[in-house]
């Protein structure tokens, strides 16, 4: 039976990434609606195994041993769904991945990572999760801010608009946040 | 004679600043360090610029991006309205293509190059690469940094780069402009690794835009501009045979004639 599991990577330190685009789309970009931002190194990952303990045993081992996807001694990481607090009434969150549309299946990992674990993966592919918690104007249609989002913030076209992908090798996919997110 | 004004942009992270003002200042130009947040007037006084080497702001989210974002690339931007010249070295061709001023063929600063991860093959990434490489110049008359070249030369060069692979938007149409690509010792454009360290669309090194005023390139000119930066190892005509005959300490090197270039034609 195919496995397939979603793994979710956080530094245990701040995210100067992070924090420095929230900077440049607030001070910079003039983007008024950002509230804050996380990311996640987000994993997808697929392997053969009739046993649902065992697939959940093997994954950690990959987790905690190979080093490959997480690297526990600094990073934290969750699996499947992510755990968020919910937001207030007048926030909304674009959770989106993101990735480079040539590089993103990682075949090279899978080789390394069976030479250590000895656990053959039969998919691999790396994303960025970005999260963007957005103040949202009761007044303004989720449609038109994501639309704003999207022009002014996510798709990079020139110097004054768009920062977190370049299009010209990065792709992106809005996420919906009921089966990626554990809201507390 | 006029005094020709260049400056030399430092972000936070750039690191190759000092030898490109020494370049410079070796080949004529009245040169100096700016800031990137300098005062648009001090800015404007300059008549040509140079983004170079680095790691400006850490290379976060991707290199280059941030510091395209800068309010001293839009005055940048209105040099470039004026044709000034403008080279962006390694980091500062990424800064360049983030912000779209080359290849500029549509005319709106959109950008229509991206430096993305070295590649070896189409799906496995080869990270950092530094290295001493050869490329090759087409139309080297139709940009102000590289009318002192010519064609038939091979032209040896240092890589140091990790987000270095030219992706163009589709339907590109740049060989009628000034591009720079790798190529063996031989001088022979192979699409291959390591002959292409970074999996280049066209084995690109570098692209000038429409009006030639604007040169971006990832290998690094200033460090092979003087005799003496070329290593011995290297089998080319710029190595051992020159260095032996070496008098000046500043004896030219191969890259010499972009400096030269500039500055006669300014």
């Amino acid at each position: 039976m195919e496995q397939k599991f979603r793994i979710f990577v956080k530094s245990k330190n701040a995210d100067l990434t992070a924090l420095t685009s929230e900077t440049v789309i607030k001070d910079l970009l003039k983007f008024e609606p950002l509230v804050n931002i996380r990311r996640f190194i987000f994993w997808e990952v697929s392997f053969h195994e009739p046993d649902n303990n065992l697939a959940v045993e093997k994954l950690n081992k990959i987790l905690n041993q190979s080093f490959y996807l997480a690297n526990p001694n600094k990073e934290f990481y969750e699996i499947d769904k992510v755990k968020r607090k919910k937001l207030g009434d007048n926030q909304k969150l674009f959770a989106i991945k993101t990735y480079n549309k040539d590089t993103y299946q990682k075949f090279d990992l899978i080789a390394k990572i069976k030479n250590k674990t000895k656990i053959e993966l039969t998919s691999l592919k790396k994303n960025l999760l970005w999260e963007f918690v957005l103040k949202f104007n009761q007044g303004l249609e989720e449609k038109q801010l994501r639309e704003q989002f999207i022009s002014d913030v996510l798709v990079t076209k020139s110097l004054e608009k768009g920062l977190i992908i370049n299009p010209l090798f990065e792709e992106y996919e809005f996420l919906e946040g009921n089966t990626y997110y554990e809201f507390t | 004679m006029k005094i020709k004004k260049l400056a030399i942009i430092q972000f936070p992270g750039s690191n190759c600043e000092k030898e490109t003002l020494a370049a410079a200042l070796y080949y004529g130009f009245s040169a100096e360090i700016i800031r990137w947040n300098t005062a648009k007037e001090n800015f404007n006084q300059f008549d040509a610029y140079i983004l170079p080497g680095g790691f400006s702001y850490q290379d976060r989210i991707r290199a280059g991006v941030i510091a395209s974002k800068l309010p001293i690339v839009a005055y940048l931007k209105e040099a470039a309205k004026e044709e000034k010249p403008i080279l962006g070295i390694c980091n500062g061709c990424q800064i360049l293509a983030e912000a779209g001023f080359f290849p500029n063929l549509a005319g709106n600063y959109e950008i229509e190059v991206a430096m993305a991860p070295n590649k070896k093959d189409e799906n496995t990434l080869v990270g950092f690469i530094c290295d001493w490489v050869y490329v090759k110049i087409n139309n080297p008359q139709k940009n102000i940094f590289t009318k002192y070249f010519s064609e038939q030369d091979i032209l040896p060069i240092q890589i140091n780069h990790g987000e270095g692979s030219f992706k163009l938007k589709e339907n590109l149409q740049i060989e009628p402009l000034t591009t720079l690509k790798y190529c063996n010792e031989k001088g022979e454009i192979i699409n291959d690794f390591p002959i292409n360290p970074n999996g280049s669309m066209l084995n690109l090194a570098g692209i000038g835009n429409k009006t030639g005023n604007i040169l971006a390139m990832m290998p690094h000119p200033e460090r092979a501009c003087f005799a003496k930066q070329i290593p011995t190892w290297l089998n080319n005509s710029w190595s051992n045979k020159e260095k032996s005959k070496l008098t000046n300490f500043y004896q030219e090197g191969p890259w010499s004639k972009m400096f030269l270039s500039v500055f006669d034609n300014l």
